[in-house]
């Protein structure tokens, strides 16, 4: 090679050829993890289930009526070890860029065994926003292998009712891999992880004839929502106490609240369309207080009572009623965190921190005790905007017969 | 070579006043050539002969001609030393017709060669050149690479006389000026230098009036040849001259102070200086709403990024950042992938180069089978090799996306460029991912910024950028507001109309 530039430019050719395609993969040879669940093992510490995508099944054009997705477990003493060796059982390398769903059986997190976060949150090829949750009961590796008609892929089934159940009622507080570590790692709040149980039998669930039936064997629903200190599971919350929780925090914008209206066995129902939440706090004479306000815009959407909607008193009654119910909800659910679990889920300690921030210092390292002690007030703001597309309900003039055995309906929780 | 420059110096010699010898020499020089005619007349014992070329010349009118020298039946004698004989005989028979007085054998040559009849009489020092230009040519038609839906509908033809014709009567000015030269030593091509006397800069003309005259070759056929010659660099895939049939994008490019090169022979015309965003625009962007034109133009950019990026971006994400593409979409291309025997970049480079050739094949076939070609490589690529699991469909849609984005430019040569270019960032894409296709940009970005066309930058209006000229680059405001010729050609005048009244009035406070 006489020419110095023709000889550069092979050299750079071939530099590029040589340095480049360590991280080559063609999609041929790769298999897309939708859901990893980890559970303590049998023989092992851990036993790791990954939920991998039959692309196949998931176009409408090759669809051959097998199942869209194959779980696989492996049990290791860790759990990078059991994901490493996952391809003794599958033949394909996992692509993890694309999970949504990162599952807890209850055991582990009640045993605290939570430091392999360290690899998910390290490894460059999962998520931080991958979304986080813990079984009640069930065991994690069941909640990937049952099917259902709608949203083929488990995780994918389950992700969807994560955020349609936030954003529609406030019933799963939407916890990402990210925020999980940052409670952990913060010296006063608290982690929450929303929990989700198998309902039915889940020998029948995992077959593909679990999709061919109206009413599917079994179901993964959510289940409220754990509280922790630092990495171990204290005990659950409700669906009803979630939804506090996330009001409080101010992550609601809708729900629903319904209660009593009045007369003996009649129900009123809102929907909630809007909601902010103000929250202070101001640690004096020892003593940590916390105001917390919410002001909610909601419409009537059901009315059993005889109210005139048209009439604007009896709309600021409704609206004192809405006020007077949902403070006594919201403090039951922060005082039984303070009482029963003494753990600051809802980051009040955050807020001291930015307002008063010596106290904070002097305080955080003994937090729980404070938190406990602390005198919580709310105060609520219910505005109604609306009754729906009608004024007075046809109820007030209807005549009706009042069936036997109506019971006392509460929310459910 | 010192026999040629004899030669030179023997036919630049003043001609001789016999009609014989010149008969002589042009016979020799012509040789036997059947097209050549050289007819002897004689009237009153004084001889004359008169040469043209038959194929080059209007036969009716020789026939006109012969007949008025018929009728001119004085006797002819004309005295050795009479200097002005040659034009006052001229004028006096052919009245109204521009005549030319060719006074040594070379240029007697160039006169038959470029159609004129010429007439040598015996005791003249000059032969006496009549035009009688004809011969076959193409009426001016619709353009065939450049079409547009609204405005002017002609184009050049291969008639330079034509084609002058069709920038003078747009440019209805005193001040367009053509420069003649002859270009190629064996095809003696004319050629026509074009610019605006006060407005193009004339730095810029005497810059391409000196590279053209440095220009030495046999043949010009077509101003491509004339483009490589007077290129600022031939090593770059990009042309650096713009290339156009339509005679209104000639007079917009000479209004706006460039200099224009026509060429014998070819519709082809040469616009120069050129920045790179004048492949971008069109006439017609001036004929539309300035809301339309402009969103066109960023179609244009965008489908060029398109043409020359698509393919690559799909092959480095396809390889190596998977985590990139949404998940459903990603479970579909894999679906679509899967059993496809070859990598992606395989596949990706097998389908360009399927497609450039049914391109080629769709061009130099025969206008009658192209029609087959077309249906026949529609099939081939698009359903039969994806119903055999040889390519995916999603590699189809990118290849002929990317196809269809290379047409929207409106310059062929510029459009050829991302053609090219392509390839090579698909290997980059294939190596090293979007890091690698990105370093690819970047040097194509590097090696823009350091073109010139005739002196000005090529990426001039945005790099260097001038503000001023920002009215009719990625954007064109509308006319009345667009009051200066671009900057970055320095013209000589800049403003090229005052604030409309209408404005001005509203300015004021008037009743407008």
């Amino acid at each position: 090679m006489k020419h110095p530039f023709l000889s550069g430019l092979c050299s750079v050719m071939l530099l590029l050829v040589l340095s480049g395609c360590w991280d080559h993969y063609e999609l041929n040879n790769m298999a897309i993890v939708s859901g990893i669940a980890i559970d303590a093992g049998k023989h092992d510490k851990y036993k790791v289930t990954l939920e991998v995508i039959n692309p196949g099944e998931m176009t409408s054009k090759k669809l051959s009526g097998n199942m869209p997705s194959v779980v696989y477990s492996y049990e290791g003493k860790s759990v990078v070890e059991a994901i490493r060796r996952i391809n003794t059982g599958i033949p394909r390398k996992m692509l993890y860029s694309h999970i949504q769903l990162v599952v807890v059986s209850e055991e582990i997190a009640r045993e605290g065994l939570l430091s392999f976060l360290d690899y998910f949150e390290s490894n460059r090829e999962f998520r931080e926003n991958v979304n986080f949750v813990m079984t009640h009961g069930s065991p994690a590796e069941d909640t990937l292998k049952i099917s259902h008609p709608m949203v083929r892929v488990s995780s994918f089934k389950i992700v969807s009712q994560m955020e349609l159940g936030e954003k529609e009622w406030g019933s799963d507080p939407m916890i990402k891999l990210r925020d999980f570590i940052l409670a952990w790692q913060s010296d006063t709040k608290e982690p929450l992880l929303g929990a989700i149980r198998v309902k039915g039998d889940v020998q029948k669930g995992n077959q593909i004839t679990n999709m061919r039936k109206i009413e599917p064997s079994a179901l993964v629903e959510l289940a409220g929502s754990g509280v922790f200190h630092h990495n171990q599971l204290l005990g659950f919350l409700s669906l009803g106490d979630t939804r506090n929780v996330l009001w409080v925090q101010g992550k609601l914008k809708q729900s629903v609240l319904t209660f009593g209206c009045g007369e003996p066995g009649k129900m009123g129902s809102y929907n909630v369309i809007n909601s902010s939440t103000k929250k202070k706090v101001n640690y004096t004479d020892g003593k940590l207080k916390i105001d917390i306000s919410i002001s909610i815009q909601s419409y009537i959407s059901f009315m059993e009572c005889k109210v005139r909607l048209s009439d604007n008193q009896e709309i600021s009654r409704l609206q004192k009623q809405i006020e007077a119910y949902m403070e006594d909800q919201i403090k039951g659910t922060v005082s039984k965190v303070q009482h029963k679990y003494k753990a600051d889920i809802f980051g009040f300690g955050d807020l001291l921190d930015i307002q008063q921030h010596q106290q904070y210092n002097k305080l955080k390292s003994n937090w729980s005790p404070v938190f406990e002690d602390a005198d919580v007030k709310v105060k609520v703001t219910a505005n109604i905007r609306q009754s729906g597309i009608t004024t007075d309900s046809f109820l007030l003039k209807a005549p009706m017969v009042r069936p036997e055995n109506e019971q006392e309906a509460t929310e459910p929780d | 070579m010192s026999g040629i420059e004899l030669e030179d110096e023997k036919m630049s010699q003043p001609l001789q006043p016999y009609a014989k010898s010149c008969r002589f020499v042009l016979e020799e020089k012509f040789g036997h050539t059947t097209d050549f005619c050289l007819e002897e007349i004689s009237q009153s014992g004084c001889l004359g002969i008169i040469c043209y070329l038959k194929t080059m010349v209007d036969l009716d009118a020789i026939q006109e001609i012969a007949a008025m020298l018929q009728v001119d039946g004085k006797g002819r004698q004309f005295g050795p030393l009479e200097e002005e004989a040659a034009r006052a005989y001229g004028s006096r028979i052919f009245t109204t017709m521009s005549l030319q007085y060719p006074a040594t054998l070379r240029e007697v040559m160039d006169h038959i060669l470029n159609g004129y009849m010429v007439i040598c009489w015996d005791g003249l020092h000059e032969a006496i050149a009549v035009p009688v230009q004809g011969g076959e040519q193409r009426a001016v038609s619709e353009p065939t690479t450049q079409t547009v839906v609204k405005g002017p509908k002609d184009s050049f033809t291969e008639s330079i006389v034509t084609n002058m014709s069709l920038v003078r009567r747009r440019i209805k000015s005193e001040h367009l000026r053509f420069e003649s030269m002859t270009l190629g030593v064996d095809t003696r091509t004319s050629i026509e230098l074009l610019y605006i006397e006060g407005i193009t800069n004339i730095r810029i003309v005497n810059e391409v009036r000196e590279r053209l005259g440095r220009i030495q070759t046999s043949s010009i056929l077509d101003s491509g040849s004339i483009e490589e010659f007077i290129t600022d660099s031939n090593l770059t895939p990009f042309p650096l001259l713009l290339s156009t049939e339509r005679p209104d994008s000639i007079a917009g490019g000479l209004l706006e102070g460039r200099t224009a090169i026509l060429v014998d022979g070819t519709p082809f015309a040469l616009l120069a200086p050129v920045s790179i965003h004048d492949f971008f625009q069109t006439p017609e962007d001036y004929y539309l709403h300035f809301y339309i034109a402009t969103f066109i133009r960023w179609i244009r950019y965008v489908a060029f990024l398109i043409a020359l990026l698509l393919p690559a971006l799909f092959v480095s994400v396809m390889t190596y950042h998977h985590e990139l593409i949404p998940t459903n979409l990603l479970i579909n291309l894999m679906a679509q992938r899967e059993g496809v025997p070859f990598p992606t970049v395989v596949e990706a480079f097998l389908m360009e180069l399927t497609f450039e050739v049914l391109r080629e094949a769709g061009i130099r076939m025969p206008r009658a089978i192209g029609q087959t070609v077309s249906i026949v490589g529609a099939l081939v690529i698009g359903q039969a090799a994806v119903e055999a699991g040889i390519v995916s469909n999603a590699m189809v849609i990118i290849v002929s996306l990317t196809g269809i984005c290379n047409y929207v430019s409106p310059s062929y040569s510029f459009a050829s460029s991302a053609r090219l270019l392509r390839f090579l960032l698909i290997i980059l894409a294939s190596v090293l991912g979007l890091y690698g296709t990105l370093l690819g940009v970047v040097i194509i970005v590097a090696h823009l910024t350091g073109l010139r066309s005739i002196g000005v930058p090529y990426l001039s209006s945005t790099a260097p950028w001038i503000m001023e000229d920002q009215d009719d680059v990625f954007i064109r405001l509308p006319m009345f507001l667009n009051r200066k010729r671009p900057r970055l050609l320095m013209p000589q005048q800049v403003t090229k109309q005052s604030w409309p009244s209408k404005l001005l009035g509203r300015k004021g406070g008037g009743s407008n």
